[in-house]
């Protein structure tokens, strides 16, 4: 394989990005942080003397925020040191509330860090929450990642409080997605589409939400990969590849849903003929007087192209150069 | 009073200069966790709480019923299993047990026990210390049942025609073809297995093995052919995946650092499907046709990733996998036809892929509002596979001339830069620059190079009103195309369509207005345009164009109302060249349309002790083709479908441990396909098809079961 010297342009951005992470690190510097700082001034906040026993006594499951629902989750183990309920309790994720705490008959009560879209609590600051347990995995990615850079809360998808967190079952992990995702939702309706709806594919089987080395934040580092992690027959190598087919699954197939059968972006044999023009039959306009009874078309019906060369992901025979053994 | 400085983690950075605490870092990277599991602080407990209801025991809830489907409607079944009318069971169940005033754990969860689809997995461990997960799950695939073959032993390897089969030169010659077939049902069943490991030795380590085992068994059609005499074929499917993936990641306070190791195994029970041949035969000894079936192939990949974060507002990542695909599978023989067998260069390919793909990830905030991201990433597919000349026997026919493989090759390399910034508290625009190259060997065209600019804006002027536009231009370009002269005028015109000139623009918007605490509604479109100036032959032009609403209404925590609708459309124009012209004489356009529409509606405590909620779903799909060809243009029929769906349930809570839930479905379902319906066995002279026709069917389905929740 040949390797090539490197662009100008890639040099530039490399000196770009250098240029914008010494900028950062400036900005980091004591005296930065210090002039900055007004927030700096605001008293270190307080946690309360008693913990959740405090925030039980106004949160409830009757209350406009029901909270017991936690005590079923994970997140409430003592006997795991990591986890919330081994620290802080609720003001290990929610801050510090004694204020909020001795606010209560206040009206606006004194704020507490909360959690979702459009609360009060920056972004950042839910998901830093999130990030100082949780950023081990695909996480590691996370940062500079498709969903990190929409500002999305990871309580957007993610219900903390509830036992069974939609966004980790199969079966409802869909819905939590096409809340934002209108286009993949209505892909998945179509008739020819990868089994989500029937909850028998998550979409975190094939993204990795959190972050993911590849593109479209694919759980493998290329869309083959991914791919063959259920169709592994398609994978070879073949002794015939289709060199479309090895390079990108994409180049025929949608990967969430598509009018036409097995996800294919085009109907053959005009897929076929947006590559293949040589003369005789793969340059021949099929109209539709293929489909008369007496001029029925057999590059026309049934597979199409497929009715003959029926390998098009390869093939190991060894007469099989033209995909159809 | 307790007083916490920081409550973070992330925020006890210490204000070292950069490099030291980049010296830092890699100096724990190389001592290992023992410094990084040094806590920086330490926390004084909170009294254990007194009114906190700890889960502990057991607790959960049983399904049981019985479920009556009133019609036969096969496809209906796809992936539910809901095919034949009568009686199923109703079965589910989630079941969990915590230790109590421990970390031990077990979670049951079953789901469709009675149907095909049914799935069950278990879970449990030590939390915190290690789990194990194992499950099961059955994927049913229910593909068409009105299919019709004369070809016996449908299942196996070998497919004979009766004995007193006669062959002809056509399917509307042969005498005994339509009093052979016979009907034959395509489905696929996939059944998945997995048994799961996790340990986490110290809470800066954990370890994970999995193990995944597919396999599938059923029956779907291939396409066998003797020059252009095709038969369509029922082949078997029985094979097995299993998959291996193996990891351990350690995370420190402002790094993490993982590594991997995938391992895919693939069997095929089947290396050939052999087929007599019904037609008469275009070479003295040619009865028989052969086609090869995938091989079994191997799949190993070790990766590494790691993130740090030497400051609050930098944050650097890097992903590399190495991998190996294998394939070494024997090969079947170079003709089925006894008289034109050959040898070969080789018993078995050897073939070998390596794999290599590579990230580095960088992100900088330089101020509060301000971001910067960068990401380099190389993905190279170098095909080690050794060159043969191999004799071609086409289609066990005649022997033509020799073919030595294509070991392709690809590369592709990708910068991106991005950067967001927050114009003000309300307002957030972001841009970008990619640069794509792509290289490739043994093709039309060695390298495409796009680039491609884009912007996105986020405006929210009031809390009850926001705005995302985007736009996005790119363009592909690439190196001459290797055409030779002895290449026929419509390839030497042609552009492939992923080799091609291109020019894309693509803008979206999206409008969300949440005018009340409950009402939600969003309005999205999106219109997209591929141009391909420099092809003669090809794509010349794909447009696409969606536009959609969402309505979410939640009054109350009891009532919640959701319901959406969209259309989108993709026109494709492509030109084609039959004639030897020194221009495009024929143009098809694909037009395909779809329409998708939701409508749910639950309400929970209903009088107390109802649930209810009813919900609908339509899907309606078209699809234009014409061809043009400046003659007469025999148009095509639309390719249509319609899909109907609804349900209703109630739950009534009898008691606090006993509900009973009573679910209504129903479903409609149609569709048209000129490539299948109508056409019998016999429609076309060298088609031998099998005659099926497009799934259609109505489905009305009543379930009752009772739910047992305890605790």
């Amino acid at each position: 394989m040949s390797r090539r010297r490197p662009k100008s342009w890639a040099v530039a951005a490399l000196l770009a990005v250098t240029a914008a992470l010494g900028a950062a690190a400036q900005a980091e510097t004591p005296e930065a942080a210090t002039a900055a700082g007004p927030e700096e001034a605001v008293p270190a906040p307080v946690f309360t003397a008693k913990g959740a026993d405090t925030c039980l006594k106004c949160h409830d499951e009757d209350t406009a925020v029901p909270v017991l629902s936690i005590f079923k989750t994970a997140h409430a183990r003592t006997a795991d040191s990591r986890t919330p309920f081994a620290g802080h309790q609720c003001e290990a994720c929610h801050g510090a509330g004694d204020t909020h705490a001795r606010g209560g008959n206040k009206d606006p009560v004194p704020p507490i860090r909360n959690f979702g879209i459009g609360k009060d609590s920056p972004v950042a600051e839910q998901n830093a929450v999130c990030m100082s347990c949780h950023q081990g995995g695909h996480r590691t990615q996370w940062p500079g990642s498709a969903h990190d850079r929409a500002d999305i809360p990871c309580a957007a998808c993610h219900q903390v409080h509830a036992p069974q967190d939609p966004a980790l079952t199969t079966a409802s992990q869909p819905e939590v997605c096409y809340a934002c995702h209108r286009k993949e939702r209505a892909e998945m309706m179509r008739p020819s589409a990868h089994p989500v709806n029937p909850g028998k594919l998550a979409c975190s089987d094939c993204h990795a939400v959190h972050g993911a080395p590849g593109d479209a934040l694919l759980a493998s580092p290329t869309i083959n990969q991914t791919c063959y992690r259920c169709h592994a027959e398609k994978r070879g190598p073949f002794l015939w590849e289709h060199a479309p087919a090895s390079e990108d699954c994409g180049l025929c197939h949608v990967p969430h849903g598509s009018n036409q059968p097995a996800l294919l972006v085009q109907r053959p044999p005009w897929l076929c003929q947006s590559c293949h023009a040589a003369e005789g039959h793969p340059s021949v306009a099929y109209s539709g007087a293929g489909l008369s009874t007496d001029t029925a078309s057999a590059f026309l019906l049934g597979q199409s192209c497929g009715n003959c060369h029926s390998q098009v992901h390869g093939t190991n025979h060894p007469s099989g150069a033209t995909l159809t053994r | 009073m307790i007083r916490h400085p920081h409550t973070l983690s992330l925020r006890c950075l210490s204000a070292a200069p950069t490099t030291l605490r980049v010296i830092a870092a890699a100096a724990t990277l190389l001592a290992g966790t023992a410094a990084a599991d040094t806590p920086a602080e330490q926390t004084p407990l909170v009294p254990p709480c007194k009114q906190c209801p700890f889960e502990q025991g057991f607790s959960g809830q049983v399904d049981f019923g019985l479920g009556y489907l009133f019609d036969d409607s096969y496809h209906f079944g796809d992936y539910s299993g809901l095919s034949d009318q009568g009686l199923f069971l109703l079965g589910g169940a989630r079941v969990g047990w915590r230790e109590a005033e421990g970390a031990g754990y077990w979670d049951l969860e079953a789901h469709d026990l009675g149907l095909d689809s049914r799935a069950v997995e278990l879970r449990g461990g030590q939390q915190g210390s290690f789990g194990i997960r194992l499950s099961y799950d059955s994927v049913p695939r229910r593909i068409n049942d009105t299919a019709s073959t004369p070809f016996l032993g449908v299942g196996s390897d070998t497919l004979s025609l009766p004995e007193t089969w006669t062959t002809a030169a056509s399917t509307q010659q042969m005498p005994d073809l339509a009093s052979s077939l016979h009907p034959l049902t395509l489905e696929q069943d996939r059944k998945r297995f997995l048994a799961a490991f996790s340990l986490n030795p110290s809470a800066r380590w954990t370890t994970q093995l999995s193990v995944r085992h597919d396999e599938r068994e059923g029956i779907k059609p291939i396409g066998g052919s003797f020059i252009t005499l095709a038969s369509l074929l029922p082949q078997p499917t029985h094979d097995q995946t299993d998959q291996v993936d193996l990891s351990a990641s350690v995370t420190g306070t402002n790094w993490q650092a993982g590594a991997a190791y995938y391992g895919s195994f693939y069997r095929n029970d089947n290396t050939a499907l052999t087929w007599q041949n019904p037609y008469d035969p275009l070479v003295e000894d040619g009865v028989s046709g052969r086609l090869a079936f995938a091989p079994d192939n191997q799949f190993h990949q070790l990766s590494l990733t790691a993130g740090y974060q030497p400051a609050t507002r930098i944050r650097l990542s890097t992903h590399l996998a190495i991998g190996r695909m294998l394939q070494n599978a024997r090969f079947v023989p170079a003709s089925a036809t006894p008289t034109l067998m050959t040898s070969l260069p080789r018993t078995s390919l050897d073939g070998q892929v390596d794999t290599l793909s590579g990230r580095l990830r960088a992100s900088a905030g330089p101020w509060a509002g301000l971001r910067f991201n960068a990401e380099a990433a190389l993905d190279d597919r170098d095909n080690r596979t050794p060159q043969s000349q191999y004799t071609q026997i086409i289609t066990d026919v005649f022997a033509a001339d020799t073919r030595a493989n294509l070991p392709y090759d690809f590369t592709r390399r990708t910068l991106k830069l991005g950067s967001d910034y927050r114009l003000r508290r309300w307002a957030r625009l972001s841009a970008g620059w990619d640069q794509e190259r792509k290289s490739r060997s043994f093709q039309a065209r060695q390298r495409t190079d796009e680039w491609k600019a884009w912007t996105r804006m986020r405006v929210q002027p009031v809390q009850q009103l926001s705005a995302n536009v985007g736009y996005v231009h790119a363009s592909r370009t690439g190196s001459d195309y290797r055409i030779a002269l002895t290449d026929a005028i419509s390839e030497q015109q042609l552009q492939p369509a992923h080799l091609a000139d291109r020019v894309r623009d693509a803008a979206t918007l999206t409008l969300t207005a949440t005018p009340l605490d409950w009402i939600s509604v969003d309005l999205n479109g999106s219109l997209g345009r591929d141009r391909y100036p420099d092809t003669i032959v090809g794509f010349q032009r794909r447009r696409a164009q969606g536009y959609g609403v969402d309505l979410s209404l939640h009054p109350s925590e009891e009532l919640s109302v959701t319901g959406f609708w969209s259309r989108d459309a993709l026109e494709t124009l492509q030109d084609g060249n039959q004639s030897s012209a020194d221009f495009a004489d024929w143009r098809a356009d694909n037009r395909d349309a779809a329409i998708v529409a939701g409508l749910r509606a639950d309400r929970r405590k209903l009088w107390g002790r109802y649930d209810a909620g009813a919900s609908y779903e339509y899907t309606a799909s078209r699809g234009d083709t014409r061809v043009l060809t400046g003659s007469a243009n025999t148009p095509f029929p639309d390719l249509t479908t319609r899909r109907h769906e609804a349900r209703a349930y109630a739950l009534f809570q009898a008691t606090p441990q006993l509900g009973i839930r009573v679910e209504y479905r129903y479903a409609l379902y149609q569709q048209t396909d000129w490539a299948m319906d109508g056409v019998a066995a016999d429609g076309v002279h060298n088609l031998l098809s099998l005659g099926q026709s497009s799934p259609t069917y109505t489905a009305n389905l009543i379930g009752i079961s009772t739910r047992y929740e305890f605790r």
